[in-house]
């Protein structure tokens, strides 16, 4: 199905006709954009922000305005009628950094989690501690019966079993929506029980399987730079609406960490056995 | 016992390794090596090759030990690899590119990461300490902005894995 074209600028600044506005919020709800809510003709706020984080995984500098024929008009039209988004000319073009994206126009109605919550919902990974900064295996009985080692898309990871059936269905979203991004996609680890670095008390979140670290090409983001990989744009708003919180919003930039959000973490610890 | 016969074949190999020298010994599948007589290393895979300049130390002719090796295009340094080298050739640590980091094991130059979490680890822990190395050595010699440069980068090596 060929994508209604819009007769206007729709955007900051733009003509923004109800009926253009009305098809540029169906189409980027259809991209994962999912607070905007429904589709209402009027452009607020929320939808020259789901505009500005759309454009920043191709546009060097988004103008959060789209225009007729225009780029993003063509990535926009390109991902609705069903052909894939026009994947940029080399895996090098995706791991290109560009700024992160304003805190409110990704992870919308999602919530991070914090130690004091996971330990909630899940309890602690090492019965008695002993955590320190490297990397071991749970001791918490009921954590280890909902552990899985399992392929998950281009690669293979050990995480609880409903965190990594959701990676499954994130994955192959990602090879349809984003073949060009799936194809380089690769991991730097799940499962991982150890403390932050620098501190004596918080547990990684790593510790419980519930959160991934993805690699581009076989690179990883840099942390903290406040800059993210093209390719992470792309696809982070497959893991949103997956109901997974992206670690660029942290306030250290993570640009490479995915993690299951509160309501996420919520609705697996009710799965587990 | 080794009879008289047999250490005199010892002390010929011996005397025919030394005369060629330790660059040429190198397993068949290792990578050249490069850089002046008296250290000599491999260059990571994907690094530029044309100016190199590992700081570590060196043995018998080759770099070794945890270090730096920067790459340099037009005077400015342009890629950096933090990490180990085993008699001349890297063995773990991180290549420092534009927004991103390859890191992990390398084998015959190349880096492998197959996604263990802790090899990754200990990758960027062996880079940020060869990173405040660098701190340390630009803190004695007096120069405060490449000691904060290298200081914050250890820093941003250290906490990549959190």
């Amino acid at each position: 199905m060929a994508a209604q074209d819009i007769s206007a600028s729709v955007g900051r600044g733009g003509s923004n006709r109800p009926d253009d506005v009305t098809i540029v919020q169906n189409l980027l709800i259809a991209r994962g954009y999912t607070t905007l809510g429904t589709a209402n003709g009027v452009c607020g706020d929320g939808t020259v922000a789901a505009i500005v984080a759309y454009q920043a995984g191709f546009l060097r500098s988004p103008d959060g305005k789209i225009d007729p024929g225009g780029t993003t008009w063509r990535h926009l039209s390109a991902s609705y009628s069903g052909t894939t988004v026009t994947p940029p000319a080399d895996s090098g073009s995706l791991t290109r950094p560009v700024p992160r994206p304003a805190a409110g126009s990704i992870n919308q109605g999602l919530t991070a989690v914090s130690n004091s919550y996971m330990l909630d919902k899940l309890g602690a990974p090492l019965v008695g501690g002993g955590y320190n900064t490297q990397c071991q295996q749970p001791t918490q009985p009921r954590l280890r019966r909902n552990l899985v080692l399992d392929t998950v898309g281009p690669f293979r990871v050990t995480g609880l079993v409903p965190a990594v059936l959701s990676l499954k269905a994130v994955m192959a979203d990602i090879q349809r929506e984003q073949p060009a991004v799936y194809r380089v996609l690769g991991t730097a680890g799940m499962l991982c029980c150890r403390l932050v670095r620098g501190s004596t008390t918080a547990i990684s979140n790593h510790s419980w399987g519930t959160a991934i670290d993805l690699t581009l090409d076989g690179v990883l983001d840099a942390y903290g730079d406040d800059k993210v990989q093209v390719g992470l744009t792309l696809i982070a708003p497959i893991f949103n609406r997956h109901g997974w919180y992206w670690g660029a919003a942290f306030r250290k930039e993570d640009g490479m960490h995915f993690e299951g959000s509160q309501a996420l973490v919520d609705r697996w610890a009710g799965q587990l056995t | 016992m080794m009879r008289g016969r047999g250490w005199r074949g010892l002390v010929v190999i011996a005397a025919l390794a030394a005369a060629i020298g330790p660059t040429t010994l190198q397993a068949a599948d290792a990578p050249a090596l490069t850089g002046p007589a008296r250290c000599r290393y491999a260059i990571p895979d994907g690094m530029p090759g044309l100016d190199l300049r590992w700081s570590g130390s060196c043995r018998a002719g080759l770099a070794q030990g945890r270090g730096t090796l920067r790459a340099y295009e037009g005077g400015k340094v342009v890629q950096v690899f933090y990490g180990r080298i085993e008699a001349g050739q890297p063995v773990l640590g991180v290549i420092d590119l534009d927004g991103g980091f390859r890191a992990g094991r390398f084998e015959g130059g190349k880096v492998v990461n197959d996604g263990d979490r802790d090899t990754l680890i200990k990758a960027f822990d062996e880079a940020a300490a060869a990173a405040r190395q660098m701190a340390a050595g630009y803190r004695k010699a007096g120069n405060a902005a490449s000691f904060r440069f290298y200081r914050d980068k250890a820093t941003q090596l250290s906490r990549q894995m959190d």
